[in-house]
């Protein structure tokens, strides 16, 4: 019996692998917020642990969701805030609220309240920002964009998180650190709508931002390897109907390929996530595809493009690249794990499983197109991950 | 004082229309100003240069020939063109809105390129547009739609978690007893999604959610006639 890391290291390998791995992206502690999961999970210990970094209980949380779930990886292996952070931050649970509270020594006792989040899922985590009147030149993005090297990242128990993740899991579960794509990112950090504007006013500015964010990204990349992480995963959001493809090309392909070569270099297979790629942006998945990262993953389709399993191995094949890249599964989140009938679920489990392993020699992974809502109940994504070790069998 | 040169008139009209076509902010407001200056019709102005310019970057946009950068500086050069132009209309017919839209991403939910992108098209085609901005409860709409008394309210979400917020919104504003129609769109927005939550219609595209506001504010004006 393989386990589920030699199911994932094999679908990213050559040959038929025995069984199809079966992952759930997005499937770190921070997503399941509503009550069922958490609850499920958590088995009674209280939602604020996440806030105040309390290891060895987080540990067990990821224990029932993996003996519940069983998926072959280990999602959200990332870094955790330094020790010294949480030697001096705790959580003070009253009747009213809870609190945490900075005893920061020889500083003054700072306290603020910490909330819940919602049961109907998540709530903002991303600001948007405008640092336009900030960032003018290419000393200010060396300046802000902050750079930690790798030995200061880990000398700081950064790493403590991921360290526990490893010791307990490497040997069984691949172990899925996330990392981001240095474009996004940049754009991100300078703010969504001004960096659009960068675009065409400053684009030798934007790509400072994007070649220094490639940079950060790359001491993360090596202390992941460092850690013991078996891959990354990396979200590209300005693919599809965001920006042209030659200004793709231009800013963030180089970037992102040196953050892929810097993985690969270290052992580490790249797993790129561009959204809203389909059919009618074949030439930018082309493009993408010359980077040639370890895996390539495209979300369901949302608008209505063709983003389906046989599209991808029929490209990826007549570039004669089916050795070199894995492909992903992506079942619809909502119309088919949500909302699909038993039915409907299994046929199409089966159906991309018969892709993956008629089509694309094996070369697959099972997932979803894009996280689990948080309306779609834990019984159902048991019946889910069930249906992919059925259909992921070799006979 | 009026024009007199027909193809100076024209100049300027093509020109204004070249300007956001050619994403070309500073054009824009010099060509407004000089339209001012030499007399052309503002409305015309606005109507035969910048918004027949933004159509054609949105249409683009929609045929994959322009994208976010292109749309987004474009909007704003229509805007900027707009801005001039308008205080300068005379008469009071013509100053009259398409109606008035309240717009804004759902709570809980921070996409907002979509929203930002459909309201510049609804304000540069003619509605009086108030943008809440993201991330807003169902009583921040509600309380902007009465607040300027809104024919339309749209409302954006872009995560299956944070549609539910449109299904509130409507209840909200029926419960309200609110006359303004509903119009949701978004990533995860769908025809039956829109019927789901009661709204009156959505749209998955700039030029889609034009045309649905269009619609609307005529059916909602037919209704209180
Ligand atoms: C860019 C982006 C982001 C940026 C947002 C930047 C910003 N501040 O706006 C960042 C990185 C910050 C982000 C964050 C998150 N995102 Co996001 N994001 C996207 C992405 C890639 C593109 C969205 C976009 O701007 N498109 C461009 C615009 C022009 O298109 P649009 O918004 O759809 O708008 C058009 C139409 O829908 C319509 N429209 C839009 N609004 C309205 C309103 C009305 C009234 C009308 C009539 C029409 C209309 O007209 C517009 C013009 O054509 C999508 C993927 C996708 N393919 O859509 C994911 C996506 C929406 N995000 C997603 C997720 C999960 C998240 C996060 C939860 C991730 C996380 N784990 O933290 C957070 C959300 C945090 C929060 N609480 O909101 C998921 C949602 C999945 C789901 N099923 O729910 C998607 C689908 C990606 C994915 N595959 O996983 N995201």
């Amino acid at each position: 019996m393989m386990t589920g890391k030699e199911r994932v290291l094999a679908a990213f390998g050559k040959g038929s692998p025995e069984d199809i791995p079966s992952v759930l992206c997005y499937a770190n502690l921070a997503m399941w917020r509503g009550p069922h999961f958490w609850d499920d999970f958590a088995e009674g210990k209280p939602w604020w642990i996440r806030n105040s970094w309390d290891i060895p209980k987080l540990l067990e949380v990821v224990e029932t969701q993996q003996r519940k779930i069983d998926m072959d990886w280990i999602w959200g292996a990332g870094l955790c805030p330094s020790r010294e952070w949480r030697k001096n931050h705790m959580v003070v649970p009253t009747a009213r609220a809870v609190y945490m509270r900075d005893i920061t020594p020889g500083s003054q006792v700072m306290q603020y309240r910490i909330e819940e989040p919602p049961p109907e899922g998540t709530h903002s985590v991303y600001p948007n920002v405008d640092l336009s009147g900030i960032i003018k030149t290419k000393e200010d993005v060396e300046k802000y964009v902050y750079m930690r090297n790798a030995e200061t990242i880990i000398e700081e128990g950064r790493t403590d998180w991921l360290e526990a993740l490893v010791k307990k899991y490497g040997e069984e579960k691949f172990i899925l650190s996330n990392v981001g794509s240095p474009f996004s990112r940049a754009c991100d950090f300078y703010g969504p709508m001004p960096s659009l504007k960068l675009f065409i006013r400053n684009p030798t500015l934007l790509k400072q931002l994007v070649d220094r964010m490639a940079d950060r990204i790359i001491e993360t990349i090596k202390v992941y390897a460092e850690m013991g992480s078996d891959g990354v995963w990396a979200w590209e959001w300005y693919t599809g109907e965001m920006i042209s493809l030659d200004r793709y090309n231009a800013i963030g392909k180089p970037a992102v390929q040196r953050c892929i070569r810097a993985a690969q270099k270290l052992g580490l297979k790249y797993i790129y996530y561009p959204t809203g790629v389909g059919k009618d942006w074949q030439a930018g998945f082309e493009s993408i595809l010359e980077m040639k990262p370890d895996g390539i993953h495209l979300e369901d389709s949302k608008k209505g493009f063709n983003a389906d399993v046989s599209w991808q191995a029929s490209v990826l094949k007549a570039l004669n690249l089916q050795d070199e890249i894995t492909i992903f599964g992506n079942v619809h989140p909502i119309n088919i794990l949500q909302e699909g009938t038993s039915e409907e679920l299994e046929r199409e489990v089966k159906r991309q499983n018969n892709v993956g392993r008629n089509e694309y020699a094996g070369k697959f992974i099972m997932d979803t197109g894009s996280p689990i809502t948080p309306e779609t109940t834990l019984e159902r994504v048991i019946e889910y991950m069930k249906l992919t070790r059925k259909y992921g069998r070799k006979s | 004082m009026s024009i007199e040169n027909v193809s100076n008139k024209k100049e300027i009209i093509d020109g204004l229309r070249n300007a956001v076509v050619n994403y070309d902010e500073e054009s824009a407001k010099r060509l407004a100003k000089e339209a001012i200056e030499k007399g052309v019709e503002p409305l015309e102005a606005i109507q035969e240069g910048l918004v027949k310019g933004i159509t054609e970057v949105g249409e683009k946009f929609s045929a994959k020939e322009a994208f976010l950068p292109e749309l987004v500086i474009a909007a704003e050069a229509c805007l900027a063109g707009i801005a001039l132009l308008k205080p300068q209309i005379k008469s009071k017919k013509q100053m009259k809105s398409l109606g008035k839209i309240v717009i804004g991403t759902v709570y809980g939910d921070i996409h907002f390129i979509g929203k930002k992108l459909v309201a510049m098209m609804l304000e540069a085609n003619g509605f009086e547009v108030y943008d809440i901005g993201e991330d807003q409860p169902v009583e921040a709409f509600i309380k902007k739609a009465k607040e300027v008394g809104a024919d339309i309210v749209g409302a954006s979400a872009l995560t299956t978690t944070t549609r539910f917020e449109q299904e509130e919104i409507v209840k909200a504003m029926r419960r309200e007893g609110l006359k303004a129609k509903i119009m949701i769109g978004g990533a995860v927005v769908d025809a039956a999604w829109a019927e789901m939550t009661g709204s009156d219609g959505y749209a998955d595209n700039l030029q889609d959610a034009v045309s649905l506001a269009k619609e609307l504010a005529e059916h909602g004006q037919e209704e209180t006639m």
